[in-house]
């Protein structure tokens, strides 16, 4: 049975419904929310481990070949950066899990 | 430093900038013709002189009935007072016919040193007399369908800078270098124009996705495991842009190093 069938025969009132214009206030109200990651815990983020940069010109990135080596502008020593659309986040040396890439974290601020 | 306008300035300022331009023009040209003091000169191109009036330099401009005719630049060597004639708030009532200054001004600077900068002007791009002038485009910055010639001269050893804006029409040995045509560059492909723009490259080791919840209890010592296996190339990414290349990390000199694949 439908809903509108089922309104009929139990003699309920339809109306259509019409919004009420907003006034937002002048004057900010009180804030609802701090900034509790308690809130957006499952959100799903998606951190980025860069082991280092180089500058090149246009015409030099255009002139890159296979096989040639660009120095960084990292020592062998220095920590990896863990970025958060695009903030580094962290710090960390860059380590072998199994067979995959991954990092340990060796600079973090707490949240 | 912002280009101040032109100030009219009254006869008597006038009177005294042309001789105290005259003075310093002609002192610099006994020492040049005792070969005392190196001169050394050239036009500078529109984009030199487009760079050069957002230097921290004063200019001094002259105004004609028909637009602007002269202005000179200079560093902090120039007699400052000199510009300070110039530059300093006057009423416009007693109006100084520029051409005549400018005139009177060019003809002094051209004296002794000056002719020969004219010939070497004329003869092209070769060097001439001694003098480094080269023949270069007409500045679009300032009026260039007046028909300038912009002067960058260093004189002495200690570097006094003398920026100058002739008209063309204020020695007419300059005019007909001046007058041959100077052809339109052509227009450059982008990828051409682009060429010395800097990007900056960033290899990645690799992403990991993480709740929040994970990130806020991350602390120092835990490993995150990533993406990337350790027998694959790392990518490279124009950094803010799109992926360039694969590579492969390794060292060279010390230093992080990526082999390109």
């Amino acid at each position: 049975m439908s809903a509108s069938v089922s309104a009929r025969e139990e003699h309920q009132e339809i109306h259509m419904l019409k919004l009420s214009e907003l006034q937002p206030a002048e004057a900010a109200g009180k804030r609802l929310l701090g900034e509790n990651l308690e809130l957006i815990r499952n959100l799903k983020v998606r951190l980025a481990v860069s082991v280092g940069r180089c500058e090149l010109t246009v015409k030099e990135l255009f002139e890159l070949r296979e096989s040639m080596v660009l120095t960084l502008d990292k020592d062998t020593r220095e920590p990896v950066e863990i970025s958060l659309d695009g903030k580094v986040v962290a710090r960390g040396s860059l380590v072998a899990v199994d067979d995959s890439f991954g990092v340990r974290i060796t600079e973090i601020v707490p949240a | 430093m912002s280009i101040r306008p032109y100030k009219l300035i009254n006869r008597s300022e006038s009177e005294a900038l042309t001789a105290r331009l005259s003075g310093a023009a002609r002192r610099w040209s006994d020492e040049y013709a005792a070969g005392d003091l190196p001169v050394s000169c050239r036009l500078l191109s529109s984009e030199e002189i487009a760079d050069r009036m957002t230097q921290p330099e004063e200019w001094l401009t002259g105004t004609s009935t028909s637009g602007p005719s002269l202005a000179i630049g200079s560093s902090a060597d120039w007699p400052r007072r000199l510009l300070g004639l110039l530059l300093a708030k006057h009423p416009a009532a007693d109006r100084v016919d520029a051409g005549t200054l400018a005139r009177e001004l060019c003809g002094l600077a051209l004296q002794d040193f000056g002719r020969r900068i004219v010939e070497s002007v004329s003869a092209g791009p070769r060097a001439a007399s001694g003098l480094g002038w080269s023949l270069g485009q007409q500045p679009t910055g300032i009026r260039a369908e007046c028909g300038f010639v912009v002067a960058w001269c260093q004189i002495g050893a200690d570097a006094n800078l003398l920026v100058v804006l002739w008209p063309a029409t204020v020695h007419p040995s300059v005019s007909p270098a001046l007058n041959r045509r100077v052809t339109a560059p052509a227009v450059e492909p982008l990828s051409r124009a682009l060429q010395d723009e800097v990007v900056v490259l960033c290899a990645l080791a690799g992403v990991a996705e993480l709740a929040v919840d994970e990130l806020t209890t991350l602390s120092v010592g835990d490993v995150i495991r990533l993406d990337r296996k350790i027998s694959e190339p790392l990518d490279v990414h124009v950094e803010g842009g799109s992926r360039v290349c694969a590579a492969r990390l390794g060292s060279h000199h010390g230093r992080k190093a990526l082999q390109l694949t």
